[in-house]
Protein backbone atom coordinates (compact mmCIF):
# COMPACT_ATOMS: atom_id res chain seq x y z
CA UNK A 1 0.00 0.00 0.00
CA UNK A 2 1.83 3.00 -0.96
CA UNK A 3 1.39 5.70 1.70
CA UNK A 4 4.23 8.52 0.24
CA UNK A 5 2.99 10.50 -2.95
CA UNK A 6 4.38 13.00 -4.87
CA UNK A 7 2.40 16.79 -3.42
CA UNK A 8 -0.03 18.13 -6.23
CA UNK A 9 2.23 20.97 -6.62
CA UNK A 10 4.53 18.08 -8.45
CA UNK A 11 1.97 15.92 -9.73
CA UNK A 12 1.10 19.54 -12.39
CA UNK A 13 4.79 20.46 -13.10
CA UNK A 14 5.11 16.91 -14.26
CA UNK A 15 1.98 17.19 -16.19
CA UNK A 16 2.62 20.54 -17.76
CA UNK A 17 6.64 19.33 -18.65
CA UNK A 18 8.46 21.45 -15.67
CA UNK A 19 10.40 19.07 -13.72
CA UNK A 20 13.95 18.03 -15.52
CA UNK A 21 14.06 14.67 -17.44
CA UNK A 22 14.82 12.99 -13.86
CA UNK A 23 13.08 13.91 -11.83
CA UNK A 24 10.13 13.43 -14.72
CA UNK A 25 11.57 9.44 -14.43
CA UNK A 26 11.54 9.46 -11.01
CA UNK A 27 7.80 10.59 -10.94
CA UNK A 28 6.94 8.65 -13.97
CA UNK A 29 7.92 5.11 -11.74
CA UNK A 30 5.72 6.05 -9.02
CA UNK A 31 2.96 6.89 -11.80
CA UNK A 32 3.43 3.40 -12.84
CA UNK A 33 2.32 1.65 -9.56
CA UNK A 34 -0.15 4.93 -7.91
CA UNK A 35 -3.31 4.81 -10.02
CA UNK A 36 -4.46 7.35 -7.57
CA UNK A 37 -1.94 9.80 -8.59
CA UNK A 38 -2.44 8.83 -12.42
CA UNK A 39 -5.79 10.16 -11.95
CA UNK A 40 -4.50 13.05 -11.12
CA UNK A 41 -1.41 13.48 -14.10
CA UNK A 42 -4.79 12.40 -16.13
CA UNK A 43 -6.76 15.14 -15.09
CA UNK A 44 -3.78 17.81 -15.33
CA UNK A 45 -3.12 16.47 -19.25
CA UNK A 46 -6.95 16.96 -19.89
CA UNK A 47 -6.49 20.56 -18.79
CA UNK A 48 -3.68 20.69 -21.31
CA UNK A 49 -5.81 19.06 -23.95
CA UNK A 50 -8.38 21.47 -23.28
CA UNK A 51 -5.70 24.70 -23.04
CA UNK A 52 -4.57 23.32 -26.19
CA UNK A 53 -7.94 23.40 -28.25
CA UNK A 54 -8.60 26.95 -26.53
CA UNK A 55 -5.00 28.70 -27.99
CA UNK A 56 -5.30 30.88 -30.36
CA UNK A 57 -4.09 29.20 -34.13
CA UNK A 58 -0.52 30.64 -35.35
CA UNK A 59 -0.50 31.13 -38.83
CA UNK A 60 1.94 28.43 -40.65
CA UNK A 61 4.66 29.12 -42.69
CA UNK A 62 4.16 28.90 -46.82
CA UNK A 63 3.53 25.21 -47.96
CA UNK A 64 4.03 24.07 -44.21
CA UNK A 65 1.32 21.44 -44.97
CA UNK A 66 3.40 19.60 -48.16
CA UNK A 67 6.35 19.92 -46.03
CA UNK A 68 4.63 18.06 -43.58
CA UNK A 69 3.00 15.40 -45.99
CA UNK A 70 6.15 14.56 -47.65
CA UNK A 71 7.66 13.20 -43.91
CA UNK A 72 4.73 10.77 -43.20
CA UNK A 73 6.53 7.91 -45.87
CA UNK A 74 10.19 8.15 -43.92
CA UNK A 75 11.45 5.44 -42.30
CA UNK A 76 10.99 5.83 -38.46
CA UNK A 77 13.97 5.74 -36.73
CA UNK A 78 14.50 2.63 -34.72
CA UNK A 79 16.40 3.13 -31.39
CA UNK A 80 17.60 -0.36 -29.42
CA UNK A 81 16.40 -0.37 -25.81
CA UNK A 82 19.66 0.08 -24.31
CA UNK A 83 20.03 -3.74 -21.97
CA UNK A 84 20.16 -3.93 -18.26
CA UNK A 85 23.29 -4.17 -16.50
CA UNK A 86 23.19 -8.00 -14.92
CA UNK A 87 23.83 -6.36 -11.41
CA UNK A 88 20.23 -5.20 -12.06
CA UNK A 89 18.99 -8.64 -13.63
CA UNK A 90 17.18 -9.69 -10.21
CA UNK A 91 15.68 -6.50 -9.54
CA UNK A 92 11.75 -6.32 -10.46
CA UNK A 93 12.19 -2.94 -12.50
CA UNK A 94 10.27 0.26 -13.34
CA UNK A 95 8.83 0.29 -16.93
CA UNK A 96 9.77 3.85 -17.40
CA UNK A 97 13.52 2.69 -16.00
CA UNK A 98 14.04 0.25 -18.57
CA UNK A 99 14.71 2.19 -21.35
CA UNK A 100 17.64 3.92 -20.07
CA UNK A 101 21.17 3.23 -20.13
CA UNK A 102 22.28 2.52 -16.40
CA UNK A 103 26.05 3.21 -16.32
CA UNK A 104 28.47 1.12 -13.97
CA UNK A 105 27.80 0.39 -10.93
CA UNK A 106 30.39 1.56 -8.33
CA UNK A 107 30.47 -0.36 -4.37
CA UNK A 108 30.92 2.51 -2.32
CA UNK A 109 31.04 -0.56 0.74
CA UNK A 110 30.55 -3.98 0.57
CA UNK A 111 26.46 -3.10 1.45
CA UNK A 112 26.10 0.09 -0.77
CA UNK A 113 26.48 1.31 -4.04
CA UNK A 114 25.21 3.44 -6.76
CA UNK A 115 24.65 3.35 -10.33
CA UNK A 116 24.22 6.49 -12.51
CA UNK A 117 21.09 6.30 -14.69
CA UNK A 118 21.69 8.03 -18.19
CA UNK A 119 19.60 10.86 -18.75
CA UNK A 120 20.17 12.62 -22.09
CA UNK A 121 21.19 16.87 -21.44
CA UNK A 122 22.00 16.58 -17.82
CA UNK A 123 25.88 17.34 -17.82
CA UNK A 124 26.80 15.68 -14.18
CA UNK A 125 25.58 12.83 -12.40
CA UNK A 126 22.07 13.62 -10.79
CA UNK A 127 20.06 10.85 -11.60
CA UNK A 128 21.26 7.51 -10.18
CA UNK A 129 20.13 4.10 -8.48
CA UNK A 130 21.22 3.44 -5.39
CA UNK A 131 21.21 0.25 -3.27
CA UNK A 132 21.82 -0.60 0.28
CA UNK A 133 21.70 -3.56 1.62
CA UNK A 134 19.88 -4.31 5.29
CA UNK A 135 20.88 -2.67 8.11
CA UNK A 136 22.72 0.19 6.53
CA UNK A 137 22.30 4.22 7.06
CA UNK A 138 22.98 6.87 5.39
CA UNK A 139 24.93 9.37 7.91
CA UNK A 140 23.45 13.09 8.30
CA UNK A 141 23.15 15.04 4.92
CA UNK A 142 21.09 17.57 3.69
CA UNK A 143 20.71 18.68 -0.63
CA UNK A 144 20.95 21.78 -2.33
CA UNK A 145 17.23 22.45 -4.47
CA UNK A 146 15.03 19.62 -4.32
CA UNK A 147 15.73 15.43 -4.48
CA UNK A 148 13.20 13.09 -5.47
CA UNK A 149 13.91 8.84 -4.41
CA UNK A 150 10.94 6.17 -5.70
CA UNK A 151 11.74 3.42 -3.79
CA UNK A 152 12.03 0.41 -6.34
CA UNK A 153 12.12 -2.40 -3.64
CA UNK A 154 12.52 -3.15 0.19
CA UNK A 155 11.96 0.08 2.63
CA UNK A 156 13.93 2.69 4.27
CA UNK A 157 12.99 5.06 7.26
CA UNK A 158 13.37 8.69 7.22
CA UNK A 159 12.44 12.04 9.22
CA UNK A 160 9.21 11.53 7.48
CA UNK A 161 8.23 8.26 8.21
CA UNK A 162 8.79 4.71 6.38
CA UNK A 163 9.15 4.44 2.97
CA UNK A 164 8.15 1.46 0.99
CA UNK A 165 8.10 -0.16 -2.41
CA UNK A 166 6.44 2.41 -4.68
CA UNK A 167 6.58 5.62 -2.29
CA UNK A 168 7.84 8.59 -3.41
CA UNK A 169 9.80 10.96 -1.06
CA UNK A 170 10.59 14.70 -1.65
CA UNK A 171 13.19 16.39 0.37
CA UNK A 172 15.01 19.98 -0.44
CA UNK A 173 17.33 21.82 1.60
CA UNK A 174 15.29 22.72 4.69
CA UNK A 175 16.05 18.29 5.35
CA UNK A 176 18.80 17.06 7.03
CA UNK A 177 18.42 13.41 7.29
CA UNK A 178 20.16 10.20 8.13
CA UNK A 179 17.50 7.83 6.19
CA UNK A 180 18.50 4.27 6.96
CA UNK A 181 17.15 1.00 5.21
CA UNK A 182 14.82 -0.89 7.73
CA UNK A 183 13.18 -4.50 6.98
CA UNK A 184 14.57 -8.11 5.85
CA UNK A 185 15.79 -6.92 2.91
CA UNK A 186 18.37 -4.51 0.81
CA UNK A 187 16.77 -1.38 -0.38
CA UNK A 188 16.86 0.12 -4.61
CA UNK A 189 16.18 3.51 -4.96
CA UNK A 190 15.88 5.84 -7.81
CA UNK A 191 17.42 9.26 -6.71
CA UNK A 192 17.13 12.05 -9.02
CA UNK A 193 18.01 15.75 -7.56
CA UNK A 194 18.42 19.48 -8.93
CA UNK A 195 21.44 19.61 -8.19
CA UNK A 196 24.60 17.90 -9.67
CA UNK A 197 25.95 15.47 -7.18
CA UNK A 198 29.40 14.18 -7.76
CA UNK A 199 29.98 10.47 -6.82
CA UNK A 200 33.55 10.98 -6.21
CA UNK A 201 34.15 10.93 -2.67
CA UNK A 202 30.91 10.70 -1.38
CA UNK A 203 31.52 7.16 0.39
CA UNK A 204 33.73 8.98 2.96
CA UNK A 205 31.37 11.69 3.66
CA UNK A 206 28.22 10.45 3.67
CA UNK A 207 28.56 6.42 3.96
CA UNK A 208 27.90 4.94 7.65
CA UNK A 209 27.30 1.52 8.59
CA UNK A 210 24.52 1.19 11.35
CA UNK A 211 27.54 0.07 14.19
CA UNK A 212 28.89 3.78 13.57
CA UNK A 213 31.97 2.58 11.33
CA UNK A 214 32.70 5.48 9.41
CA UNK A 215 34.06 4.14 6.15
CA UNK B 1 -20.65 5.99 -27.41
CA UNK B 2 -21.59 8.69 -25.46
CA UNK B 3 -20.87 12.28 -26.69
CA UNK B 4 -20.22 15.27 -24.58
CA UNK B 5 -23.16 17.61 -25.27
CA UNK B 6 -21.87 20.46 -27.40
CA UNK B 7 -17.99 19.48 -28.07
CA UNK B 8 -18.58 16.24 -30.61
CA UNK B 9 -14.93 17.94 -31.84
CA UNK B 10 -13.73 15.70 -28.74
CA UNK B 11 -14.74 12.39 -30.42
CA UNK B 12 -14.30 13.57 -34.00
CA UNK B 13 -10.88 14.33 -33.71
CA UNK B 14 -10.45 10.75 -31.66
CA UNK B 15 -11.91 8.89 -34.59
CA UNK B 16 -9.86 10.71 -36.82
CA UNK B 17 -6.87 9.37 -35.17
CA UNK B 18 -8.32 5.95 -34.77
CA UNK B 19 -8.60 6.41 -38.88
CA UNK B 20 -5.42 7.40 -39.06
CA UNK B 21 -4.00 4.37 -37.69
CA UNK B 22 -6.04 2.19 -39.22
CA UNK B 23 -6.01 3.33 -42.70
CA UNK B 24 -3.15 5.59 -42.97
CA UNK B 25 -5.47 7.62 -43.90
CA UNK B 26 -3.32 10.99 -45.35
CA UNK B 27 -6.82 12.96 -45.66
CA UNK B 28 -7.65 12.77 -42.11
CA UNK B 29 -4.00 13.69 -41.41
CA UNK B 30 -4.35 16.61 -43.58
CA UNK B 31 -7.46 17.63 -41.61
CA UNK B 32 -5.63 16.93 -37.93
CA UNK B 33 -2.90 19.25 -39.19
CA UNK B 34 -5.12 22.02 -40.34
CA UNK B 35 -6.76 22.15 -37.02
CA UNK B 36 -4.10 21.06 -34.70
CA UNK B 37 -0.73 22.36 -36.46
CA UNK B 38 -1.70 26.01 -36.07
CA UNK B 39 -2.50 25.63 -32.84
CA UNK B 40 0.72 23.72 -31.54
CA UNK B 41 2.68 26.06 -33.24
CA UNK B 42 1.06 28.80 -30.59
CA UNK B 43 1.72 26.28 -27.57
CA UNK B 44 5.37 26.29 -28.31
CA UNK B 45 5.84 29.80 -28.87
CA UNK B 46 3.99 30.64 -25.48
CA UNK B 47 6.70 28.01 -24.09
CA UNK B 48 9.50 30.79 -25.38
CA UNK B 49 10.24 29.00 -28.63
CA UNK B 50 11.62 30.83 -31.57
CA UNK B 51 9.26 30.37 -34.39
CA UNK B 52 11.40 28.59 -36.39
CA UNK B 53 11.96 26.22 -33.90
CA UNK B 54 8.20 26.01 -32.42
CA UNK B 55 6.94 25.25 -36.41
CA UNK B 56 9.89 22.29 -36.42
CA UNK B 57 8.42 20.71 -32.95
CA UNK B 58 4.79 20.91 -34.65
CA UNK B 59 5.75 18.87 -37.35
CA UNK B 60 7.47 16.22 -34.85
CA UNK B 61 4.47 16.47 -33.07
CA UNK B 62 2.07 15.55 -35.52
CA UNK B 63 4.47 13.27 -37.29
CA UNK B 64 4.51 11.31 -34.05
CA UNK B 65 0.68 11.30 -34.06
CA UNK B 66 0.66 9.56 -37.66
CA UNK B 67 3.84 6.70 -36.24
CA UNK B 68 1.82 6.22 -33.00
CA UNK B 69 -1.56 6.44 -34.00
CA UNK B 70 -2.09 3.01 -33.43
CA UNK B 71 -1.37 3.48 -29.68
CA UNK B 72 -3.55 5.73 -29.25
CA UNK B 73 -6.65 4.45 -27.28
CA UNK B 74 -9.84 6.60 -27.87
CA UNK B 75 -10.77 5.51 -24.30
CA UNK B 76 -8.20 6.30 -22.45
CA UNK B 77 -7.17 9.99 -23.31
CA UNK B 78 -9.13 12.40 -25.75
CA UNK B 79 -7.16 13.32 -28.90
CA UNK B 80 -6.13 17.02 -27.62
CA UNK B 81 -5.13 15.33 -24.69
CA UNK B 82 -3.32 12.88 -26.00
CA UNK B 83 -1.57 15.69 -28.34
CA UNK B 84 -0.81 17.55 -25.56
CA UNK B 85 0.83 15.09 -24.07
CA UNK B 86 2.96 14.75 -27.13
CA UNK B 87 3.66 17.87 -27.30
CA UNK B 88 4.70 18.33 -24.12
CA UNK B 89 7.09 15.50 -23.93
CA UNK B 90 8.92 16.82 -27.22
CA UNK B 91 9.15 20.14 -25.31
CA UNK B 92 10.99 18.78 -22.72
CA UNK B 93 13.24 16.59 -25.33
CA UNK B 94 14.19 20.22 -26.62
CA UNK B 95 15.34 21.36 -23.00
CA UNK B 96 17.69 18.37 -23.16
CA UNK B 97 19.75 18.79 -25.39
CA UNK B 98 20.90 18.38 -29.52
CA UNK B 99 18.40 15.26 -29.83
CA UNK B 100 19.04 12.10 -30.20
CA UNK B 101 16.87 11.22 -33.40
CA UNK B 102 14.14 8.74 -31.70
CA UNK B 103 14.61 9.32 -28.68
CA UNK B 104 11.56 10.54 -26.58
CA UNK B 105 11.40 10.32 -23.02
CA UNK B 106 9.73 7.20 -21.87
CA UNK B 107 6.89 8.34 -19.96
CA UNK B 108 4.06 6.48 -18.77
CA UNK B 109 1.74 5.61 -21.27
CA UNK B 110 -0.07 2.71 -20.43
CA UNK B 111 -1.93 1.40 -17.56
CA UNK B 112 -2.40 -1.72 -15.70
CA UNK B 113 -5.21 -1.09 -13.29
CA UNK B 114 -7.80 2.08 -14.57
CA UNK B 115 -9.07 3.79 -11.55
CA UNK B 116 -12.77 4.51 -11.82
CA UNK B 117 -11.65 7.99 -13.05
CA UNK B 118 -9.53 6.18 -15.86
CA UNK B 119 -12.90 4.00 -17.25
CA UNK B 120 -14.78 6.87 -17.59
CA UNK B 121 -15.00 7.47 -21.08
CA UNK B 122 -12.44 9.89 -22.18
CA UNK B 123 -14.48 12.06 -23.94
CA UNK B 124 -17.24 12.52 -21.20
CA UNK B 125 -13.87 13.15 -18.64
CA UNK B 126 -12.74 16.06 -21.40
CA UNK B 127 -15.73 17.57 -21.26
CA UNK B 128 -15.94 18.25 -17.91
CA UNK B 129 -12.60 19.23 -17.51
CA UNK B 130 -13.71 21.76 -20.09
CA UNK B 131 -16.98 22.39 -18.39
CA UNK B 132 -14.45 22.98 -14.82
CA UNK B 133 -12.09 25.10 -16.60
CA UNK B 134 -14.82 27.55 -17.96
CA UNK B 135 -16.03 27.66 -14.57
CA UNK B 136 -13.33 28.62 -12.85
CA UNK B 137 -13.32 32.51 -12.08
CA UNK B 138 -11.48 34.40 -14.63
CA UNK B 139 -8.13 34.92 -12.60
CA UNK B 140 -7.23 31.80 -11.25
CA UNK B 141 -8.25 30.46 -15.22
CA UNK B 142 -5.32 33.00 -16.35
CA UNK B 143 -2.55 31.79 -13.48
CA UNK B 144 -3.06 28.20 -14.35
CA UNK B 145 -2.46 28.54 -18.22
CA UNK B 146 0.32 31.02 -17.44
CA UNK B 147 1.89 28.44 -15.29
CA UNK B 148 0.68 25.25 -16.40
CA UNK B 149 0.54 25.50 -20.06
CA UNK B 150 2.98 28.51 -20.88
CA UNK B 151 5.15 26.90 -18.01
CA UNK B 152 5.87 30.69 -16.71
CA UNK B 153 7.40 30.75 -13.27
CA UNK B 154 6.02 32.03 -10.42
CA UNK B 155 7.58 34.62 -10.18
CA UNK B 156 7.24 35.95 -14.00
CA UNK B 157 3.20 35.98 -13.65
CA UNK B 158 3.87 37.69 -10.23
CA UNK B 159 5.95 40.80 -12.55
CA UNK B 160 3.25 40.81 -15.40
CA UNK B 161 -0.01 41.01 -14.09
CA UNK B 162 1.70 43.35 -11.21
CA UNK B 163 0.38 41.27 -8.43
CA UNK B 164 2.04 39.97 -5.28
CA UNK B 165 4.07 36.56 -5.66
CA UNK B 166 2.25 35.25 -2.83
CA UNK B 167 -1.31 35.66 -4.16
CA UNK B 168 -0.11 34.31 -7.73
CA UNK B 169 0.82 31.19 -5.70
CA UNK B 170 -2.68 31.23 -3.56
CA UNK B 171 -4.21 31.90 -6.67
CA UNK B 172 -2.65 28.32 -8.54
CA UNK B 173 -3.32 26.55 -5.66
CA UNK B 174 -6.79 27.57 -5.23
CA UNK B 175 -7.50 26.96 -8.89
CA UNK B 176 -6.30 23.07 -8.78
CA UNK B 177 -8.71 22.61 -5.72
CA UNK B 178 -11.35 23.79 -7.76
CA UNK B 179 -10.44 22.08 -11.05
CA UNK B 180 -9.86 18.81 -8.57
CA UNK B 181 -13.07 19.57 -6.61
CA UNK B 182 -15.37 20.12 -10.02
CA UNK B 183 -14.34 17.46 -11.83
CA UNK B 184 -14.70 15.15 -9.04
CA UNK B 185 -18.24 16.04 -8.43
CA UNK B 186 -19.43 15.63 -11.60
CA UNK B 187 -18.21 11.95 -11.68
Amino acid sequence: MIQHHPAPEILAEYAGGALHAGAMLVVACHLETCAVCRSEVSLWEGVGGALLDETAPEILSHRALEAMMARLDAAEPQSARPSMPDFLKDFDLPAPLKGRTVGRRRRVTPNIWFAPVDVPGEGSVRTYLVYAGRNTVLAEHTHVGREFTHVITGAFTDTGGRYDKGDFACTDETIIHTPGVTGETGCLCLISADAPMRLTGLPARIIQRLTGTLY
Amino acid sequence: MAVWKGSHTVTDWSDCIVAIAQRRDRQQFAALFAHFGPRLKGFFLRRGLTAGTAEDLMQEALLMVWRKADRFDPQRAGASTWIFAIARNLSIDLKRRERDPGLLAEFYDGADQPTPGELLLSAERDGRIRAALAALPADQAEVVRLSFFEERPHSQIAEELRLPLGTVKSRVRLAMMRLRALVEERQ
